[in-house]
């Protein structure tokens, strides 16, 4: 019976996990293993020097890690440590036992001097901090550690969105036709490469099994012959991703018999690179590393969310992944802020206010590692907040007019800065679940507002791309201006009006 | 002798879930199933080795 993809997948990390359970299991057991009354000195000193290479890979690789790294490395390693301290010492003794047996000074002065580079590699240091490690930091400073880890892949998430709004811009202005053009042709070469490593380990691996016949040899033949199986599987797998790419290249790439033909392929790749260096010259190349410096971005952000799931113990919700507690937090301060100007009154405040308390709930939630349940049982929904510089970007904000406006206009304002702290893709629908059962005045507000504020980022986007495409300007000159645009919008009715009648 | 039993144990079963593999599987799966499942036999394989 077949299993689907996604079973296997599970599968195999189950499988992983259990792979490098035994691996430590056995480096441990094989450092603290007791010495033989008989054991050859040479034999001794031999491991006395392979000990201290383990005590020297081990710190490297704590200097590397740094206190900020999860409990569970800090754990292996000093078992790893504690294991090999040991083992050290029980070779001390038995190299003073053959001293003492053989009354050769030269003995002891090798074992001693062995042990002694042991001990200097070490580190009593790192090694008390490791049995530390626990104690040492509180519950709070913990989470405060790992707060700070979580906000600086945050940082980094950040810097990459921002790469990858880059590489959309200049998607944007290359034709469509040229980046599916592209994006195949990369997707072809990749698989090709991976299908030519995986080849290459199949014939390694036949050639090893060769050599392998007696019944001790077990492990390695069941091992060399999983790496053929797996082998097989990653060429069909990648065979798949090539006929995905078959709607441009079918006549070439598949042949009649089904069978990849991989150097219709390579002509295809090569062809294009040379189509592109003659048609876009530069762009051509630009527009190669930019859907790379793309790919790559999308990479490490889905990596740093991973990590930060990691550290908070916990999968993030797909449309929270990008936003840190600490900037909820702001969030919820501002909402609150609202709050403050608005009619303690009327119905509508109560109505906001619980929604506040909901996620503040889904903060504190979030602290502790669990899922809040709003009361009628479904869950509180979640979304990709703004961050407070973005939502200044946006100049949409309650200004100091605010307390001199008449309740309807207040109320706009109210809806409109709502929306500037939301997802700009955020259907109306959503808006209204969010904010529960608006009046259908509120409801009308808020899609007004929604308009508006999707009117001012196209002309921020139209200003942009007049700046960077008629007037030549560079991409970061270009979005000053965009930006420009939008505070003039703002700030002057009469431009506003000029720009609605244009 | 216990490790390498679980070894053991662990290979067959790699190679069971292999062998539930068919066309079929790769067909009905999604890139991202394919290359998850790339990264996972990359990540066992070198554990492997």
């Amino acid at each position: 019976m077949s299993m689907s993809l996604n079973e296997v997948n599970r599968e195999l990390e189950i499988l992983l996990d259990r792979i490098k359970r035994v691996k430590l299991e056995e480096r441990t057991r094989l450092l603290g293993r007791e010495v033989g009354a008989g054991e050859n000195l040479s034999d001794i000193l031999y491991e006395i020097e392979s000990l201290r290479q383990v005590a020297q890979d081990s710190n490297n690789v704590i200097a590397k890690k740094n206190k900020t790294q999860d409990v569970r490395t800090f754990e292996n390693f000093t078992a790893v440590y504690k294991a090999v301290k040991l083992r050290a010492d029980t070779l001390r003794d038995a190299g003073k036992m053959h001293h003492n047996i053989n009354s050769d000074d030269s003995i002891e002065t090798r074992v001693m001097e062995a042990y002694k580079g042991f001990r200097a590699n070490i580190e009593p240091k790192k090694l008390a901090m490791l049995e530390e490690f626990k104690d040492k930091y509180s519950e709070a400073e913990l989470i405060r550690v790992k707060q700070e880890v979580a906000d600086s892949y945050v940082s980094k998430i950040e810097q990459n969105d921002r790469e990858m709004e880059e590489a959309d811009s200049f998607l944007r202005s290359i034709s469509k036709d040229e980046i599916t053009r592209f994006k195949k042709n990369d997707n072809i070469i990749k698989a090709i490469e991976q299908i030519e490593k995986a080849e290459k380990k199949i014939e390694e691996a036949e050639a090893k099994l060769t050599t392998l016949r007696t019944p001790t040899d077990d492990v390695e033949i069941a091992n060399q012959n999983q790496i053929i199986a797996n082998s097989k599987t990653k060429i069909a797998a990648e065979q798949a991703i090539l006929n995905s790419c078959e709607v441009l290249e079918a006549p070439q790439i598949i042949d009649r018999d089904g069978n990849v033909n991989v150097d219709a392929i390579k002509n295809i790749s090569s062809t294009y690179k040379v189509a592109a260096k003659q048609e876009r010259k530069e762009a051509g190349n630009n527009l190669l590393q930019n859907i790379e410096r793309y790919y790559n971005g999308h990479t490490d952000s889905i990596q740093a969310v991973k990590r930060i799931e990691l550290y908070i113990g916990r999968e993030l919700p797909d449309k929270f992944s990008k936003v840190t507690l600490a900037q909820l937090n702001k969030i919820v301060d501002n909402l609150l802020n609202v709050e403050k100007n608005i009619d303690r009154k009327s119905t509508e405040n109560h109505k906001f206010r619980r929604k506040i308390d909901e996620i503040e709930a889904f903060i504190k939630s979030q602290e502790k590692g669990q899922v809040v349940e709003k009361t009628g049982g479904t869950s509180i929904p979640v979304y990709s907040f703004k961050t407070p510089k973005e939502y200044r970007d946006t100049g949409v904000a309650l200004d100091e007019t605010y307390r001199e406006k008449g309740f309807l206009e207040k109320r706009r304002m109210r809806e409109e800065y709502i929306l500037s702290i939301l997802p700009q893709d955020m259907p109306f629908r959503r808006l209204r679940a969010l904010f529960g059962s608006l009046s259908s005045r509120a409801g009308y507000a808020l899609s007004e507002a929604k308009k508006t504020k999707e009117i001012q980022y196209r002309r921020k986007e139209e200003a942009f791309q007049i700046a960077l495409k008629q007037k030549g300007m560079s991409t970061e000159s270009a979005r000053v201006v965009g930006m420009k645009e939008v505070r003039t919008d703002k700030l002057s009715g009469k431009r506003k009006a000029q720009m609605e009648e244009r | 002798m216990e490790l390498e039993k679980e070894k053991l144990m662990i290979l067959q079963r790699l190679q069971e879930v292999n062998s539930k593999i068919t066309e079929e599987t790769i067909k009905s799966a999604s890139k991202e199933e394919i290359l998850k499942y790339l990264d996972l036999i990359e990540k066992i394989e070198m554990e492997l080795n």
